[in-house]
């Protein structure tokens, strides 16, 4: 099977100087949902920015490593650049325009090629996969409820036609129901596209429910990988990401509090 | 009913600066204190148009706006652009500084005294008699059909086209739009572009109805409260602020004192700072206060 993204020993800081990602190795199959799973601050959000573009803002930086997207070397592409290459992310926050409705929200899209009658066809589309859009058409989306943000969301990153589909928080502060239809209209556009995904999450169950492979980040590198099968049966995951196991989360804060010491003593 | 008349051409005046302000501003949470030079420049692209190329009133006015619609590309190539991404300090700053130097730049190539830009153009500011006992001049004319005209056009542009939404879009979120492909960099100058063409057109027909020296940019700062009553980032709330000042300052005018003219915006500013700071129609959270 080949790889749609590789990332070799990745490194990125911010300001120059906080050390973000330490050397972090991923690859997402061709055609196959990833997982990433990893605690707060561990550097998910990071990896998905490092992939699909830093902006000046950021104030970020790749300082080694390699990202390959379909075999070329994408290191430090920049936005607009990366949607071009067709990586498209789906931001862990302020994931919709608020002040524009959900219509408009798909149609803002830039996508040279299909500008014009097309558009309708591609709106359309994006309806069949998320139906609950469809009767939101001429809402605001700042007055949508979580759900229908995440679904707007990724609609919206669905028109800019990606040949990967970068997800930050899948189920965050989302309800368990809505979660569920999430997971099963994202199945759907899967089984339908074949897209290729990185999905970032907290929830291990959310994560095995839809990817094949994953990852575990812990500050700043990949600490486990694995099929979703060998995953589902690490005693290690288990006990940090579907939070069955108290012992698991003591070790995992013990763990963290040692190494803040350490960097606080250096 | 005179007083009505008046009022309209005031609040055409205002409305029609204030666009500027509020374009720029909505699209990139950049206020432009370098409206008022710019929107005069427009008025002096006019004079060395008529003077250097056509003597035709009617071709000048049309190369004037292609000249001011370069004039506010650049102003966003070569200076604004390297503004995206610093803090909007910074940016805001940078007009201060731009007004300043324009100010400076237009004294030294066009004097400081006087024009008479209709006599130039040998455009007769011929006084419309509406009914009995209402008349307004050519160009206040000009200047109320502008107005609308450029209102309709903006808000059918922003709410109709693909490149009015991204200009919406951009401003609410500058980062989703980035990640959506928007490229940023043609949005802002679109809103530069727009700005100083709208502003430009005020310019010219303000100078055509009276005279034009370099200290008339401070209409450009009277108008300002217009935009910031409405709502820094709404273009109806613009016309509206316009309004509310254009009516207030005619109404103290006429049976106050005509002295008051130039404070009236700014204590309608201080009032609605106040009570309202985001203004009547803005988006509550765009102001940051102290
Ligand atoms: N803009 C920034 N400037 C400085 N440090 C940052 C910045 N963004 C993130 N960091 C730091 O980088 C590290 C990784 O952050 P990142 O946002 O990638 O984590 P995450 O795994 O996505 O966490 P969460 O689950 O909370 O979203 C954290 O220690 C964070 O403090
Ligand atoms: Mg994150």
């Amino acid at each position: 099977m080949t790889d749609i993204l590789e990332i070799t020993d990745l490194e990125v800081t911010y300001q120059r100087s906080i050390l973000a990602l330490h050397g972090v190795n991923l690859r997402v199959a061709k055609g196959q949902i990833t997982s990433l799973l990893g605690a707060n601050g561990a550097g998910k959000s990071t990896t998905l920015r490092a992939i699909s573009g830093f902006i000046g803002l950021d104030n970020a930086r790749v300082n080694a490593g390699r990202v390959r997207f379909r075999g070329e070397d994408i290191t430090g592409l920049q936005l607009p650049r990366t949607i071009h290459k067709g990586i498209v992310l789906v931001p862990e926050r302020d994931k919709v325009f608020t002040n524009l409705t959900v219509a408009e929200n798909l149609e803002v899209v830039a996508t040279s090629r299909e500008e014009g009658s097309k558009w309708q066809q591609i709106e359309e589309e994006i309806f069949v996969y998320f139906p609950r859009l469809a009767k939101l058409r001429n809402k605001p989306a700042g007055l949508l409820s979580g759900g229908e943000r995440q679904m707007l969301a990724i609609g919206g990153a669905l028109v800019c036609r990606p040949q990967l589909l970068l997800i930050d928080e899948l189920s965050l502060g989302l309800a368990p129901v809505i979660v569920d239809e999430i997971i099963e209209r994202l199945r759907e556009v899967h089984a339908k596209t074949e897209l290729s995904m990185l999905l970032v999450e907290q929830s291990a169950a959310v994560a095995f429910a839809l990817a094949s492979y994953g990852f575990v980040l812990e500050n700043g590198k990949v600490e486990l990988e694995g099929a979703t099968e060998d995953l589902r049966s690490n005693q290690k995951v288990l006990d940090l990401y579907l939070g069955t196991g108290s012992t698991g989360r003591a070790d995992y804060l013990a763990n963290a509090r040692r190494r803040f010491e350490e960097r606080a003593n250096v | 009913m005179q007083i009505v008349a008046n009022i309209v051409v005031l609040t055409s005046l205002y409305a029609l600066v204030a666009s500027g302000y509020v374009l720029v501003y909505k699209v990139s949470r950049v206020l432009n204190l370098a409206h008022g030079e710019l929107m005069i420049l427009g008025a002096y692209l006019l004079v060395a148009t008529s003077a250097g190329i056509t003597s035709d009133p009617l071709i000048a006015i049309a190369l004037t706006a292609v000249f001011s619609i370069i004039v506010g590309l650049s102003v966003y190539l070569l200076l604004m652009r390297e503004m995206t991404g610093q803090p909007v300090l910074a940016a805001v700053l940078t007009t201060v500084a731009l007004g300043i130097l324009l100010r400076g730049a237009m004294v030294l190539i066009w004097g400081p005294q006087q024009l008479n830009v209709a006599s130039m153009l040998s455009f007769e500011n011929a006084s419309v008699v509406l009914t009995d006992s209402i008349r307004v001049s050519t160009a206040s004319l000009w200047l109320v059909i502008c107005t609308v005209v450029v209102y309709l056009g903006l808000l059918a542009f922003l709410h109709m086209s693909r490149w009015g939404m991204r200009m919406r879009a951009s401003g609410q979120n500058p980062l989703l739009a980035a990640q959506r492909g928007i490229n940023l960099h043609t949005v802002y100058a679109l809103a530069w572009t727009l700005s100083t063409f709208s502003g430009s057109i005020a310019g010219v027909l303000v100078a055509l109805d009276s005279r034009l020296d370099v200290n008339m940019a401070v209409i450009g700062l009277k108008a300002f409260p217009a935009a910031l009553v409405g709502g820094l980032d709404s273009l109806h709330g613009a016309l509206i602020g316009a309004g509310v000042i254009a009516v207030l300052e005619v109404l103290l005018i006429h049976y106050v004192n005509p002295l008051l003219s130039d404070v009236v915006p700014f204590l309608v500013l201080i009032a609605i700072l106040i009570v309202r700071p985001w203004g009547l129609f803005g988006t509550k959270e765009e102001l940051n206060r102290v």
